[in-house]
């Protein structure tokens, strides 16, 4: 993927983005339809399905988008001061409801708030994304534990789940566009990885990611105290 | 309220003209930026929806134009793209807030009665709904002239629905509503929760069910 010309990545965004009409009319249409009373509830259900299809046909679209330019998608000027506790109990109320299907107990330790310049709307996909894979990749009901803390390397925030783990030679292929753990067991494009390392990359923060199989994983974000060089 | 649509796209174009007639707008439809600038030298129109890719005179140039003649139509921009540069381009040009495609019905007419909200101030707030009372400017909502304390999230779900009564909203809606166009796999099951807990605030006979689908407030 990083080795296309760039005249080709602005060819393939600007197709890309030609997608977005098409996608607008359909969704536009299947919506109106479902407030139309005399529709039947089976077929109303259907289409409701068919739209969350087109939003997630979007999604990827985005998600390749960014994954083509992620330099294009945030600038520097727009890292704000944000409160990470608040970020992270906003995320972890949004999730969940996932883990709760699976019965899993999440939680999330956090003694002092900390505010830290970033991209809002990349560095909340970023901590989504470690967080559902963390859902994903634990069984039915498995533990997963967010802390926020302060470290020698910076601010310290990890996401511990007692899940499936990894094995030393699968982890080297994680950070890879499409690839997937385990195919039968999860669903997924096998993106979230690759936008979480282009976010780490664009903020100039360190990830780590320690796993051991049957065990669980544990990624670990470190975001320097004085971090002043962040491109984006 | 008359809205002009410019939106090159037919297809689209009608489909918007329909949701919004539905909504009691008056509405006329351009198919290029040429075309808009009659309407627009004419103060027919008090809203301007436009496309930014569009032949002739696209929707930045047309929008330069407009705010360079002294033209404070409002406007919302309607956009392929959901790059940053692109968005603050049109921002910069003069557009009053964008809506990137593809965008959910409810979230446009949203778009459109907070653009109008913004240039007639003397239109109420305040929206009754059997017992409730939605406070849009102090942001409350009043349960038998009692305050709720509703979580940021909570509110924005009374919004939602009290602006959209009579409408069916998808999970997928409400989602997007919360979070914006956070992308997370089946996120829509997550809303189910917060429905659940604003419930217990507003009363359970407020919001309804609609299963499989998402919610709806009924007209009373």
């Amino acid at each position: 993927m990083y080795a296309i010309k760039p005249h080709n990545k602005t060819l393939i965004s600007k197709f890309m983005h030609e997608l977005k009409t098409p996608l607008t009319i359909v969704r536009s249409h299947l919506e109106s339809e479902i407030n139309n009373n005399a529709l039947n509830p089976l077929l109303q259900k259907k289409l409701a399905l068919d739209i969350e299809e087109l939003a997630r046909m979007n999604n990827l679209i985005n998600e390749m988008n960014f994954l083509l330019n992620p330099e294009r998608s945030c600038k520097r000027e727009q890292f704000k001061e944000e409160s990470l506790l608040a970020m992270l109990v906003d995320l972890v109320e949004f999730i969940k409801p996932l883990a709760e299907e699976k019965e899993q107990k999440i939680s999330l330790i956090a003694h002092e708030n900390i505010a830290y310049p970033l991209h809002k709307e990349k560095f909340q996909q970023l901590l989504l994304n470690l967080l559902t894979n963390a859902i994903k990749y634990t069984p039915k009901l498995g533990t997963i534990v967010v802390k926020l803390s302060h470290s020698d390397r910076g601010i310290k925030i990890s996401i511990k789940d007692s899940g499936i783990g990894m094995s030393i030679e699968k982890k080297k292929y994680i950070f890879e566009p499409f690839y997937r753990i385990d195919t039968e067991q999860t669903q997924g494009l096998g993106l979230g990885l690759s936008i979480v390392q282009a976010i780490v990359k664009q903020h100039q923060i360190n990830l780590t990611i320690e796993s051991e199989l049957n065990k669980g994983t544990t990624c670990t974000l470190y975001l320097p105290k004085e971090n002043k060089n962040a491109i984006c | 309220m008359r809205i002009l649509i410019t939106e090159d796209e037919k297809r689209l174009s009608n489909n918007i003209a329909k949701i919004l007639k539905d909504e009691k707008y008056e509405v006329i439809q351009v198919y290029n930026g040429e075309e808009a600038l009659d309407f627009l030298y004419s103060d027919y129109a008090d809203l301007l929806l436009l496309d930014i890719m569009m032949p002739k005179l696209n929707g930045l140039e047309l929008i330069k134009l407009l705010r360079d003649a002294n033209n404070e139509i409002p406007t919302l921009m309607l956009t392929a793209s959901n790059m940053i540069d692109d968005r603050v381009a049109g921002l910069d040009a003069g557009a009053d807030d964008y809506l990137c495609k593809p965008f959910s019905n409810m979230e446009l007419l949203a778009r459109i009665r907070s653009l109008l909200r913004r240039n007639n101030t003397q239109k109420s707030s305040l929206i009754h709904y059997k017992n409730i009372e939605l406070d849009m400017q102090k942001r409350l909502v009043r349960k038998t002239g009692e305050i709720l304390k509703l979580t940021d999230k909570q509110f924005k779900i009374v919004e939602l629905f009290l602006n959209n009564i009579g409408t069916t909203l998808t999970r997928l809606q409400v989602s997007e509503y919360l979070w914006g166009n956070m992308n997370i796999e089946r996120s829509s099951n997550a809303i189910d929760s917060h429905i659940k807990n604003v419930r217990k605030q507003i009363g359970s006979d407020i919001i309804e069910t609609i299963h499989g689908v998402g919610y709806i407030v009924q007209k009373v």
